[in-house]
């Protein structure tokens, strides 16, 4: 069974969009990151339910980007890794 | 009163017994064996207002600079400043007690003055708006900030950009210290304008040689005035270039203040507002330059504009993951 991934609940977080990236402040970690749109997608799902990678992949396929559904699912693994290790989700026991 | 309406004999008895003045918001107690301390003081802070016993004030930070019971008193002499009971600096030779005192003050806004969010820039104001000058090394930012100052800028600060994290106005507040200059740009402020008050060269120091300029007098005499947040100025000194002005990404602005600034992750959830608020108001640019004359009339026509502007209807900022946390 995939492993399910949220937020941390009430988590306050603060977030400005310039150009292509969007700042964001953890008021729990104290840690200011800068998120590339992919991130930033896979947040906006999160925050509302939690979800597993096949259910991400199913919501956020772009065929344009020339990857098939293993490789996008690929590139996904590594982004929600990413943003478990900076502390902004985290798996569902 | 002030520390420049003391005579030498008042200003060492002060020393011996703690010299009390302002500078800005802060206020400090210098206390001195060294009497050769006080007429340097004297030189570059002569606005200074003194803090008189009767006034039952503490001071913000208490500074001694003593020179040594030991052999080092007389032979190769030197200072050593202690504060709070602390010892943070390696002695000093005894020659050297102003920049001392200037880096040992540094020492003490940094470490304690944390109701301020700090940005390492020098800050000068003109027609009532800020212009903010980020320190990145080899910028060149004091050298910049005192031709600003010496062609009727005001300065606020050469370091220690200083705001409130809360103030919703983005109000930077003065401390006008004297301007550290190093090596070259010590001979290029002193032929950039007669007015220059420069105090002695320091050969040799940790940073080269030093000599350090003093505030105008319009600078020192409105410490209590703050000017809103304007623009910022990243500048670059390049020896035979072209003057060149050139704006900035916001992401890339907000990168670089916040990652020089003394203290953003000690303030916070209200330091990260506090700098996305200047940087969604405040345009920014890098400037090229090796004339400096041409790059002060250059910044003079820039901030004119950006005054122009700013009148206008503060920008908000906008996230789109914020639309969604809104709703949770």
């Amino acid at each position: 069974m995939p492993q399910n991934w949220q937020t941390h609940g009430r988590h306050g977080w603060l977030c400005e969009d310039w150009e292509e990236e969007t700042f964001l402040f953890n008021p729990l970690s104290g840690h200011t990151h800068i998120l590339n749109g992919a991130a930033v997608a896979l947040l906006e799902i999160l925050v509302r339910a939690p979800a597993d990678i096949d259910s991400l992949t199913n919501k956020l396929l772009d065929h344009e980007t020339g990857l098939d559904s293993e490789q996008f699912k690929a590139l996904l693994a590594r982004q929600l890794e990413q943003l478990f290790q900076m502390g902004l989700i985290k798996p569902v026991p | 009163m002030i520390l420049g309406e003391l005579t030498g004999s008042e200003l060492a008895h002060r020393l011996s017994q703690g010299l009390r003045f302002r500078t800005g918001p802060f206020s400090l107690c210098l206390q001195s064996d060294y009497a050769g301390i006080g007429q340097q003081l004297r030189l570059l802070y002569p606005l200074a207002p003194l803090i008189e016993d009767h006034d039952r004030q503490l001071t913000d930070f208490a500074i001694q600079l003593q020179r040594p019971r030991n052999l080092r008193r007389w032979l190769r002499p030197q200072i050593i400043m202690r504060t709070d009971a602390e010892t943070p600096f390696e002695p000093f030779q005894l020659d050297h007690a102003l920049p001392l005192f200037e880096w040992s003050y540094n020492w003490c806004i940094a470490t304690q003055a944390q109701q301020y969010l700090m940005l390492h820039s020098a800050v000068v104001e003109k027609d009532g708006l800020a212009l903010i000058l980020p320190a990145l090394p080899g910028s060149g930012k004091s050298t910049l900030s005192a031709a600003l100052m010496l062609r009727g800028w005001r300065l606020l600060t050469d370091e220690f950009g200083l705001l409130r994290p809360g103030d919703e106005a983005s109000a930077f507040h003065p401390l006008p210290r004297p301007i550290p200059l190093k090596n070259e740009s010590i001979e290029v402020i002193r032929n950039f304008s007669g007015a220059a008050t420069l105090g002695p060269t320091y050969p040799k120091t940790r940073k080269g040689d030093v000599a350090h300029l003093m505030p105008t007098h319009d600078s020192q005499s409105r410490w209590h005035e703050t000017a809103p947040a304007g623009w910022f100025l990243f500048p670059q000194y390049q020896a035979g270039s072209a003057t060149q002005l050139d704006p900035l990404a916001r992401g890339w602005t907000f990168m670089k203040i916040s990652g020089n600034s003394f203290n953003y992750k000690l303030q916070g959830a209200q330091g990260f507002r506090a700098i996305s608020r200047m940087v969604n108001n405040c345009p920014s640019y890098a400037l090229h330059y090796s004339d400096l004359d041409d790059a002060v009339s250059r910044i003079d026509s820039l901030h004119s504009k950006v005054i122009q502007e700013h009148k206008h209807t503060p920008r908000q900022g906008s996230c789109s993951l914020k639309t969604r946390l809104k709703s949770h």
